[in-house]
């Protein structure tokens, strides 16, 4: 009797020192969980584009490590997709009913997805008072009907990225004209080590046949007058196409080939290969946004402190524009982690991890409060914040708008061949664009 | 012998005739039973070839009347989408490039494919070794072999222009893929790189079923080594000739993955071929039903192909 009393005190005890043990254990992991964490234990998918780059991904993938070591029990699993394959693949995950709880989204994919049905609103998700920590244009492209569908995540306006000291060795300075712009890229080509070979070249153009190329050639185009579709005074979608600051923009580039100051194989010079160049200074300047300072850094880092920003001419009457090329992420509406989701956008979104990807990559966040820190000023990518500040073109708002965007791409390269004249090109073009425009406008 | 055997199966027959005509029901619930059996046996089958050939062929062939986004718009459009291709001069454009790249590229195979058969059935020394050296570029996956090629052609980094260079043929770099000519060359060369060892294979499996008696009594006739190569080698590789004709020019017909990872369709479509139309229409303009339209028409194409191709086969077996 009295050992059975004896054994169980033992195990009373034994129970107790247990239990009190697990509360105590439960109230330390308690107290070092943060508030932030979500109570979801399980894998949160996100397709990412800046995942795949480099050194842009690496503070993603440090981003989503530090918030999984914060909150143990929610997993990040990234699924990478080339910024330029992003519609595709979404495409193709919305038609399979495969669409991750988060996805990468610009303005023209938020547009895409949110015509199928596929976004969750998150001007509701996220509430108003946290909306009001954008900036006001950043959210604007990702509005629709007064509805947010995508968090933007940064900015990166389009400008020249130029080599200062390359310049400064030509003498010469970021041109204000396109005259110039050709002027400076001739001054800027040459053989610099004098075994009688161009070795440096002045305009690392981006001429494959891909979204990289046709969303500088937008941007040119417009700074030249001409947009590739618009609505008229009588709010009826048309194309300027062929229009002279279109066929201008084509002339441009025929130019450019033409006097060679691009480097050869232009038209597999994708943005990889042009911002290796600019990296590497075989040649000397480049239209692109401030992202393109962390892939040239990584290609050469010996370039810092010589790069900067300056806007993209534009023609006498057109004030110079340049486009948001913002990013963010979107999520999922049949997401079944919706708050795992909110909570790690907004770890994403601290002003903290804003300035740790600015840092790193020069894009330029989306929050207020990011974005009056002086770090985003610095003088490498000043010269994209005062063209972000500028005259800013937002594509228009129609699922459709990848049909017409795309026509740029086999026109320029058409140009620089020069089988055919730019007004035939630009004609040709231009019927392609009023026929999508008759078939979805 | 045989009419003897022929006897005794006749005798079972009526046989067995005499023991179901007296039982009428007997016989049909038998054979009811052996055709319900067949169907049976015969489902798995059917249900695969449903599930994996007609089911899909019959969605492309409904999406290619619609007007589609696979997800909430569903439109009838009818023939539209094929009345419109067939007088779309790029669409026409698209096919006269596919049936160039594909022509060049069959025709490269073969004589590629051929010439290093009769090479190897010389019995070489090291002749297995080479076999398998030749066989590497079809082992190599497509993504590979295009990536390889478009490093080894590129004007500023490439291996081409540097070697070259080197040895003074050239004082600027080349490129490459810069005219419409040289980039459809480049992807056909390419392709012919990537697709000769399997018509070699099959070219060489077809030389060793032809019987050497053939080869020596055309030798005591006179014949000379090319006599012979004409007159026996070519007539009995026929068959497996035609054989490997469908297949390759059904695969190179509507080949994708070398030519847009190389030039992704350009220089300003000089190498578009109906595939990356096909791909551009569906993911570029999210124009579904049109890209289905396409496919049908391709499909209708090949199949005309291998209607051709087979009747050939057939005569020749004749």
């Amino acid at each position: 009797m009295r050992a059975t009393k004896r054994k169980f005190i033992a195990v009373a005890s034994a129970t107790l020192v247990a239990v009190s043990g697990t509360i105590s254990l439960n109230s330390a992991s308690a107290a070092i969980t943060p508030s932030f964490c979500p109570r979801f234990t399980g894998t949160l998918t996100v397709l990412s584009t800046v995942i795949l780059e480099k050194p842009d991904g690496l503070v993603e993938q440090e981003i989503a490590d530090k918030f999984m070591k914060a909150c143990p029990k929610t997993k990040i699993k990234f699924i990478g997709v080339p910024a330029n394959d992003l519609v595709t693949k979404l495409t193709a995950m919305a038609i399979g009913g495969n669409v991750p709880d988060m996805y990468a989204s610009d303005a023209v994919n938020t547009v895409k997805m949110q015509a199928l049905g596929i976004p969750l609103e998150l001007r509701t998700a996220l509430g108003q008072d946290y909306i009001d920590g954008f900036a006001k244009e950043n959210v604007g492209e990702m509005t629709i009907g007064g509805k947010i569908y995508s968090a933007p995540w940064f900015s990166i306006p389009t400008a020249i990225l130029y080599r200062t000291d390359l310049f400064a060795k030509a003498g010469v300075k970021p041109p204000k004209t396109f005259e110039e712009f050709i002027t400076v890229c001739k001054a800027l080509t040459k053989d610099t080590d004098g075994d009688g070979k161009i070795d440096q070249y002045g305009w690392a153009m981006v001429g494959t046949d891909n979204g990289s190329g046709q969303g500088r050639f937008n941007t040119i185009a417009r700074n030249m007058g001409a947009v590739d579709v618009g609505k008229d005074s009588s709010g009826k979608w048309v194309t300027q196409i062929d229009s002279p600051g279109w066929k201008a923009a084509l002339k441009l580039y025929k130019d450019a080939v033409d006097v060679g100051c691009v480097p050869p194989g232009q038209f597999q010079t994708g943005y990889p290969e042009a911002s290796v160049q600019i990296g590497k200074g075989q040649a000397a300047m480049m239209i692109t946004g401030p992202h393109t300072i962390g892939v040239a850094l990584t290609a050469n880092p010996a370039a810092k402190g010589k790069l900067a920003g300056a806007p993209i001419p534009s023609v006498s009457g057109v004030p110079a524009t340049t486009s948001l090329n913002q990013s963010g992420y979107a999520i999922a509406r049949k997401s079944t982690h919706r708050a795992a989701a909110i909570a790690y956008l907004k770890f994403l979104l601290n002003k903290e991890n804003q300035l740790r990807i600015n840092d790193v990559t020069y894009r330029i966040p989306s929050r207020l409060d990011a974005q009056a820190d002086p770090q985003v000023n610095s003088e490498m990518s000043l010269g994209f914040v005062k063209a972000g500040e500028g005259k800013v073109f937002s594509n228009p708002q129609i699922p459709w708008y990848n049909s017409i965007a795309t026509l740029s791409s086999p026109a320029y390269q058409a140009a620089i061949k020069g089988d055919k004249t730019i007004d035939q090109i630009a004609k040709e073009q231009a019927e392609k664009a009023r026929k999508v425009i008759a078939d979805n406008g | 012998m045989t009419s003897r055997r022929e006897e005794i199966l006749s005798s079972m027959s009526l046989f067995q005739h005499a023991k179901f005509s007296s039982g009428g029901n007997m016989k049909s619930a038998f054979k009811k039973r052996e055709s319900r059996s067949g169907y049976f046996f015969t489902l798995p089958t059917l249900l695969i070839v449903f599930s994996l050939i007609i089911y899909p062929l019959g969605y492309a062939i409904f999406i290619s009347t619609q007007k589609t986004n696979l997800i909430s718009e569903w439109e009838f459009v009818g023939a539209r989408y094929y009345t419109e291709l067939l007088t779309d001069a790029e669409f026409l454009n698209s096919l006269k490039i596919s049936l160039t790249f594909a022509f060049f590229v069959v025709v490269g195979n073969f004589v590629v494919g051929l010439l290093l058969a009769v090479i190897l059935n010389q019995n070489l020394k090291f002749a297995t070794s080479f076999k398998i050296i030749l066989m590497l570029p079809w082992l190599l996956p497509e993504v590979v072999v295009a990536l390889i090629w478009k490093w080894l052609f590129n004007p500023t980094y490439g291996l081409i222009n540097y070697i070259l260079n080197t040895i003074g043929l050239i004082d600027s770099d080349v490129s490459w893929f810069d005219s419409s000519t040289s980039a459809l060359s480049g992807v056909i060369f390419v392709a012919i790189w990537k697709g000769y060892p399997i018509v070699m294979i099959m070219m060489l499996a077809g030389m060793k079923n032809i019987p050497a008696e053939r080869y020596e009594a055309a030798a005591i006739d006179g014949a000379t080594r090319i006599k012979q190569f004409r007159h026996i080698t070519l007539p009995g590789l026929r068959p497996i000739f035609l054989v490997t004709c469908i297949l390759e020019t059904a695969w190179w017909f509507k080949h994708f993955t070398v030519i847009w990872l190389m030039t992704s369709g350009g220089p300003a479509g000089a190498t578009k071929v109906v595939s990356i139309d096909i791909y551009q229409q569906a993911f570029g303009n999210f124009n579904f039903g049109k890209a289905a339209a396409e496919s049908v028409i391709i499909l209708s194409i090949l199949l005309s192909a291998s209607y051709f191709y087979s009747r050939a086969i057939r005569d020749d077996n004749e």
